[in-house]
């Protein structure tokens, strides 16, 4: 599985500077969470008593915890972060007025209550919502449920996966580690009429190799991620040998040819060009002129998803929404503010950083509609080109189109094979509309990948299944 | 919030049979949004946590968990517990902690947000309409006023806190056309909220915007405005703030070796980089970092040469060196040239001026970047022309060794330095046709 390391280095524990906000007190996940019952209870009796006398209200909440393991030669450590979040809403003096906290007890609750219901009612009403669509998707069913396994079971197993990860490679690695960050939270929206529960469990394992010649440090990782449990520590062989081989292999690469380019992007290559560009369809739209091969939905429903979920972050039942239709962005993913704000429909793709903050609109799960090609095939469609390969990150301009994704590794293609010559790392940069319309075939076998981005003073865990794809960018060296 | 933390620290010296030593950190965040124009709405949300770092040693050296949990409603007892479990079930090299440290003395905290955070976003709110420059409205904004009080208590007898303050404003503003520009600003005290400065700024961008062509891909000498060194996370700076990072340090998987060139080819000598945490109500700035420990001024690269290392309180114990907090504001020497000379082409090459950067993508492992530059200026010998478009790929390592730095400062975020950093021979890819001359036409438009 393809998933884009972050910056190797915060699995050292490092890397990117210390700000004076502690990461305390973050998102969710774990054993024992909390007394959701009466949570439940006393939040279904507050939006009752507060919609007497305001046109509405509602009410969400989260009882979750991350836990964090990492193992390497030197250490093994273990953090746990419980997060427990509560709002309670109502529409008064012509708008929402919201109260967050931290503090999910009964009586604080019910204090959040008191407050909002000391102000005055006004005399408007919000726009009739749309009526929602009902909840759909299944709850997680994992293998190896973390509520009930002990934290010194979760440990033992992370270090098992370090020692197979340590038993390969030659001594050029110098480094590996093993992580297993997992989340788990249970949540609850209470309003507009729905009364929904569902429980958010994801965990993701990661086993990295680091090789270093003195100057150059570079990493590769195998990943595996989804909507389970500590089965997500279970990284195949092959994918850990993969994984190995790779990072000693890109020593030996050069500086790529600079220009445009035709190209076969790996799974993790045309995964990441699908995130970004589908944020980026935030602001642009095409005009429905491309006819490419390909077509993306953003699916929070589908089962064991690392990204999905059942209702989003402001309890509006999740649906699949096409975002990509033959090469054209025609899917807008909304929240409630956005999709009010012009006045079309709700995506069920509000999603918050950290519990405590207020939702934005943003990808789920997006799943590439895969093609019919075989990896045969499509070298053999590529002809004359670069096959891109172990995606890195990148970046979009959100008011435009400008997109850039760096890549480990970059293959001459000539007739349908590989010369030799590789290249990395690289860069694939240009017009998100271009690239998308300019994809020609779409591979047959999808692979996954997982990424959490930080949003705002958290993260969101964003996933997607994507098969390879040829398309046509600029090719660049990093250096 | 007083109540807890004390019950908590009795527990745990209970517990000093199976807790060598401790640090809790308790954090009390507020914030107070308020969002105008469109739809009117107000929140408050407040955010309280314990995080409690346990260590316990052992013949496998030391064990170390932390668990974070709510300051309110949380049992005590199984807290603790549970960090004993998960730092005996750890293990690592064995360190110490500290002694005690004063912290820094710094101010971080407005008094005027402390006391009144909905009356001064009101007042800003109240400003907002009137601010916009010629041609522009005030489409939506939201405004936040955050206030965040922290303490720390250690086995070892440091208790302190502080509160610090932050006021944000996002807005967007509209032109006739439709077009959208964005401001966006953020202060630790109110009264150094320009909001006039970030105005006419805006509205520069937006003429620029509806002026700009796309830029033509090439090479070009870039120029780089403080927002690129001061986006969050550290810009183009990113890799240096990684590379200093005192885990790796240890690791040996830095190319950071104090005393050794930190550029290629011993290059790079004009360029000195400090950290300081002290500066007043900066985006950085604290008394004292994550666990507690001093926030103190060093030295990253001093003409050329690693100086410093970023220790956090562990690195700094098993350095045995005193801890600084780690890297806060960086501080970029500035060089001697005019910024007008920055901007003359040479060597045969156009000179690009970046006004707005949409992103900087920087590996902090290999220094390998992407800079998105959303409008800047095309400067040739016919003159300087609006442009659009443009990212720029490169090495944040061999960028910054060859780069000339002006001698006037500016600030951004968390970077205070040369106002214009010139970087001879950067790749632009610019919007080009498609190969093989097919020609990729995708019409669209701007929501």
């Amino acid at each position: 599985m393809a998933g884009s390391s972050p910056a190797w280095l915060p699995l050292l524990g490092c890397g990117g500077g210390q700000s004076p906000t502690a990461r305390s007190g973050q998102a969710s996940a774990g054993r024992g969470i909390g007394d959701i019952d009466s949570l439940r209870d006393v939040l279904r009796q507050s939006v009752a008593d507060l919609r007497r006398r305001f046109a509405d209200a509602y009410g969400w909440a989260s009882l979750g915890r991350i836990t964090e393991l990492g193992v390497d030669e030197d250490e093994q450590t273990v953090a746990t972060a419980t997060s427990h979040s509560v709002t309670l809403a109502v529409w008064a003096e012509g708008g929402w007025r919201e109260l967050r906290s931290s503090d999910a007890s009964v009586a604080n609750v019910r204090q959040l209550a008191a407050r909002l219901d000391s102000l005055a009612a006004g005399a408007t009403k919000p726009s009739e919502p749309a009526a929602a669509p009902s909840l759909v998707g299944s709850e997680p069913a994992p293998a190896i449920d973390p509520r009930q396994l002990d934290m010194r079971k979760w440990l033992e197993r992370t270090a098992e996966l370090f020692e197979r990860a340590r038993a390969l490679g030659t001594s050029r690695v110098v480094y590996r580690r093993a992580s297993l960050t997992v989340e788990d939270a249970d949540e609850l929206f209470i309003g507009h009429g729905r009364d929904y529960a569902q429980r958010c469990l994801r965990s993701r394992a990661v086993a990295g190799f680091v090789v270093f010649d003195g100057t150059h440090l570079v990493d590769e990782s195998a990943v595996r991620a989804g909507a389970i449990g500590l089965e997500a520590l279970d990284i195949g062989e092959e994918d850990l040998s993969r994984a190995a081989s790779s990072a000693m292999a890109r020593l030996t690469t050069r500086i790529a040819p600079g220009g445009a380019h035709w190209m076969l992007l790996d799974p993790s290559v045309a995964a990441a060009l699908i995130r970004h560009a589908v944020v980026g369809a935030g602001a642009v739209r095409s005009d429905g002129e491309a006819r490419s091969a390909l077509s993306v939905t953003d699916d929070p429903t589908q089962s064991g998803a690392f990204g999905g979920y059942r209702f989003d972050d402001e309890g509006w039942p999740a649906r699949p929404t096409r975002v990509i239709e033959a090469g054209n962005q025609v899917g807008r993913l909304t929240d409630r503010e956005l999709a009010e704000r012009l006045g079309i429909a709700r995506t069920g793709n509000g999603r918050r950083g950290a519990p405590d903050e207020p939702a934005r609109p943003w990808p789920s799960h997006l799943v590439v509609e895969p093609g019919s090609a075989n990896g045969g095939e499509m070298m053999n469609e590529l002809g004359s080109g670069f096959l891109i390969e172990s995606a890195i990150d990148g970046a979009i301009d959100q008011a435009g189109d400008r997109l850039a994704i760096r890549a480990r590794r970059a293959r001459e293609v000539v007739k349908g094979r590989t010369t030799g010559r590789s290249y990395g790392p690289v860069v694939v940069a240009g017009s998100a509309r271009a690239m998308l319309a300019a994809v020609r075939a779409v591979g047959s076998e999808a692979r996954p990948s997982s990424w959490r981005e930080r949003h705002g003073s958290g993260s969101i865990a964003v996933s997607a299944s994507s098969p390879a794809l040829i398309t046509s960018a600029h090719l660049a060296g990093g250096g | 919030m007083a109540v807890a933390i004390e019950q908590l620290v009795r527990q745990l010296w209970r517990r000093r049979s199976d807790l060598d030593e401790w640090i809790v950190v308790e954090q009390d965040a507020k914030r107070y949004r308020r969002d105008v124009g469109g739809r009117e709405a107000r929140s408050h949300a407040e955010r309280r946590g314990v995080t409690i770092h346990g260590f316990h040693d052992s013949e496998r050296g030391r064990g170390s968990a932390s668990v974070t949990v709510p300051d309110s409603d949380f049992d005590i007892g199984a807290t603790v517990t549970e960090l004993v479990a998960g730092s005996r079930a750890s293990a690592g090299p064995l360190w110490k902690l500290p002694p005690p440290a004063a912290p820094a003395r710094v101010e971080v905290g407005d008094a005027a947000v402390t006391a009144g955070p909905d009356q001064v976003i009101d007042a800003i709110a109240d400003q907002l309409g009137g601010a916009a420059p010629a041609g522009l409205a005030v489409a939506r904004a939201s405004i936040f006023a955050d206030v965040i009080t922290r303490r720390a208590v250690t086995s070892h007898g440091f208790d302190s806190r502080y509160t610090a303050t932050r006021v944000t404003i996002d807005a967007v503003l509209v032109g006739a056309s439709g077009a959208e520009q964005p401001v966006s600003l953020s202060v630790g005290r109110a009264a150094d909220l320009d909001l006039a400065k970030a105005m006419e700024r805006a509205g520069r961008l937006a003429v620029m915007g509806s002026e700009a062509s796309p830029v033509p891909s090439g090479t070009y000498d870039l120029v780089l405005p403080p927002q690129a060194m001061g986006m969050q996370g550290g810009g183009i700076l990113a890799p240096f703030i990684a590379q200093a990072d005192g885990t790796l340090v240890r690791q040996g998987l830095s190319r950071y070796r104090v005393g050794q060139p930190v550029f290629a080819d011993a290059g790079g000598k004009h360029i000195s980089l400090s950290s300081d945490g002290t500066t007043p109500y900066a985006e950085m700035t604290a008394p004292f970092g994550e666990l507690g420990e001093p926030v103190r001024r060093f030295d990253l690269i001093v003409n050329g040469v690693a100086a410093g290392v970023s220790y956090s309180l562990r690195e700094a114990a098993l350095a045995r060196v005193t801890p600084n907090g780690g890297t806060r504001t960086l501080v970029l020497a500035t060089g001697d040239a005019s910024p007008n000379s920055l901007l003359v082409p040479s060597d045969g090459r156009a000179v690009l001026q970046a006004h707005d950067i949409a992103w900087v993508d920087a590996d902090p492992a290999s220094g390998q970047l992407t800079v998105g530059v959303g409008l800047a200026s095309l400067i040739d010998a016919s003159g300087p022309r609006p442009v659009s478009g443009a990212i720029c790929i490169g090495n944040a390592f061999t960028w910054l060794a060859r780069a000339t730095l002006s001698s006037e400062r500016a600030a951004w975020g968390r970077y205070l330095g040369p106002s214009h950093i010139r970087i001879g021979s950067v790749h632009v890819v610019g919007e080009d046709p498609a190969p093989d001359g097919q020609s990729v036409k995708i019409t669209g438009s701007l929501r």
